[in-house]
């Protein structure tokens, strides 16, 4: 597979924090990486960095070989770089075509060619296999998946090469979950490439080909999800102290050598990716 | 990947297809007001004498002319999301200024006109600045607004209405009657409405104001520059203002400084009882028309049968209360419908 966005030695520090201390990312076409790692080790700003929002300290990102400079996330969506905000992408009181099309439709001189727009939303539906009965429906009815879904397939109806997803799966029942999970895998089959950003193992090694773990501004481990577990996957996101624990079985609440590890703020976080990890051990 | 071979690009996907008119009429959010107004209409038409009369019923499109001019520039704010109380002061300083330039200037008419329109958008435009670049909500800096230009009419005119133009050509493009009783207002807010109510339905610039209104954060990411279109939509609202102060003057030949006093609340309750939403992202031209129809029959209707004027303010509040719960009420059902 050939890579499609590579980044390189990338840095930012907010004042007296180093968010990004030379993080190494690369996705190859048609590839879906699992962005993981604890609240503050970095994922967020990653993001925001490819998306153009932030501009990084150094490094540098490139896009199929060539360097890029992203100043906003304009330049990101001209370089085929979109990002899927969570909850900040859809006009609920317009349809399913006009959110598909949202900035950008089609015209003939000044008039919007309602019809072209009816007529591709619908094949970009089809073709993404998402189900939605009419493409004129106001979205602000729809289900959360369903519009998250609709702000993937703009995304990517968008000329998106490498679609970026914030939590997709987050605040959505295990059917919409599940829904959002079989798109990413439908992206992933027409040559798109996808990084996910989640606090869930199991959706990340369900549609993941790496995991790209991080902690404290740094990747701490790629892994390929045909070699590794869930336990490998939190014990990298926790460090190797909390992993120890988990294998010995000694998890819950956070024991002592969990705090040892982890800062205060990520304790509650520890408990629930350990239970997590426990039901699938 | 699924499309089907031999299925012609320009079918539409069977769930695509428009819903049966009836069935698309009943969700719409002008359902109410249509109702209201043939409702009203067909009371009128079976109670009240010489209501069905050509000479009345044009009356009432040239009475709902002001409102209806105005209350479109209004349909494009309030669907941008913003709202703009200081139409009526605008409008009245504006007709000052036209009379004024007119008589105390001896500017031409046209270039007079010229004059009152752009300064119209300038005041809309600098409302609209001072909203979107300090973030203050516009119905703060209007009503603001709204206090400063009726001030400043006052000051202009010492509180005395002004003689305006006699000109006959400037009297009849604006005041005299097109065809038969068919005043020339009407014909001005009709060309108006049906202007914007196309930009706003169907090109991209209306597509970007619904967004706006609609999330602005979604919006922004999309691409779409929220802050100018707001703008734009108050410089239009400003410039309307001022063209309705050109009509007037022409019409009257004279400008009162007290023109348009209240009159905001007209153009809002006729935008909001077309079914326009306060929060923004909703709200047709076509609403708007009908909501300045309604009050407008109920106007004509009550003086008609002889009822005390101060009952028209009763009745456009009950007209208001109730085309609002009419609206939620079809929100819920247009919720159940899919």
């Amino acid at each position: 597979m050939t890579t499609l966005l590579e980044v390189k030695d990338v840095r930012k520090r907010y004042g007296g924090v180093s968010a990004l201390r030379g993080v190494d990312l690369s996705v190859a076409a048609g590839e879906v990486i699992g962005l993981m790692g604890d609240n503050g080790a970095g994922k967020t700003t990653l993001m925001k960095v490819l998306c153009g929002a932030v501009r990084p300290d150094s490094g540098t990102i490139s896009m199929q070989g060539e360097p890029i400079t992203l100043r906003s996330p304009r330049d990101a969506t001209a370089h085929g770089i979109a990002v899927v905000y969570q909850d900040l992408a859809l006009v609920d009181q317009r349809d399913v075509a006009t959110n598909v099309f949202l900035g950008r439709e089609p015209r003939r001189s000044f008039v919007v060619d309602r019809r072209r727009m009816r007529r591709e939303a619908r094949q970009v539906l089809d073709e993404l296999g998402i189900r939605i009965s009419s493409v004129r429906l106001p979205v602000g009815g729809l289900s959360g998946g369903q519009r998250q879904c609709i702000a993937i397939a703009r995304a990517v109806h968008q000329g998106g090469k490498v679609v970026l997803l914030d939590e997709p799966t987050a605040a959505l029942g295990p059917e919409q979950q599940a829904n959002v999970l079989r798109l990413i895998r439908n992206l992933k089959d027409r040559g798109t490439s996808v990084v996910v950003v989640s606090h869930n193992v199991d959706h990340v090694l369900a549609v993941a080909d790496r995991v790209v773990v991080m902690r404290a501004g740094e990747v701490q481990g790629i892994r390929d999800v045909h070699n590794t577990t869930a336990t490998d996957i939190v014990g990298l996101i926790l460090g190797d102290a909390a992993a120890d624990a988990i294998a010995s079985g000694d998890i819950g609440l956070p024991g002592p050598q969990a705090s040892e590890t982890t800062n205060a703020a990520a304790t509650p976080r520890v408990a629930t990716q350990s239970t997590a990890a426990r039901s699938l051990l | 990947m699924t499309t089907t071979p031999g299925m012609s690009l320009d079918t539409e996907f069977d769930g695509d297809r428009a819903q049966g008119r009836w069935r698309r009429l009943i969700g719409a959010h002008e359902f109410g007001v249509l109702v209201a107004t043939a409702a009203i209409f067909a009371f009128c038409a079976l109670f009240v004498n010489h209501f069905l009369t050509s000479e009345n019923l044009l009356s009432v499109a040239q009475q709902i002319a002001f409102i209806g001019i105005i209350g479109a520039g209004m349909t494009m704010l309030m669907v941008a999301g913003e709202i703009d109380l200081s139409v009526g002061s605008q409008y009245g300083l504006l007709s000052v200024l036209m009379a004024y330039s007119v008589t105390q200037w001896q500017l031409p008419v046209a270039l007079a006109a010229v004059l009152v329109i752009g300064l119209g958008a300038l005041i809309g435009m600098i409302q609209g600045l001072i909203t979107t670049l300090f973030k203050v909500p516009s119905f703060v800096v209007t009503l603001a607004g709204l206090a400063i230009l009726r001030g400043a009419a006052l000051l202009i005119t010492a509180g005395q209405p002004l003689q305006g133009s006699t000109s006959p050509g400037y009297h009849s493009l604006v005041g005299g009657n097109a065809v038969g009783s068919l005043a020339a207002q009407t014909l001005w807010m009709a060309a108006i409405m049906f202007g914007l109510g196309w930009v706003l339905s169907r090109t991209k610039f209306g597509f970007d104001v619904y967004a706006t209104g609609g999330n602005a954060k979604a919006a922004l990411n999309a691409g779409i520059r929220t802050a100018r279109v707001k703008v734009i939509c108050f410089a239009l609202t400003g410039a309307l203002c001022g063209l309705a102060g050109f009509i007037l003057v022409g019409w009257l030949g004279s400008a009162n400084p007290l023109t348009g006093n209240g009159f905001e609340l007209s153009v809002i309750a006729a935008v909001v009882v077309g079914g326009a939403s306060l929060t923004g992202g909703v709200g047709t031209m076509a609403g708007t028309l009908l909501g300045a129809l309604v009050a407008g029959l109920i106007a004509n209707a009550l003086v008609l049968m002889g009822v005390d004027g101060n009952w028209q303010q009763v009745a456009t509040g009950v007209l208001i209360l109730a085309a609002v719960l009419t609206n939620r009420l079809v929100a819920t059902r247009q919720a159940a419908l899919h």
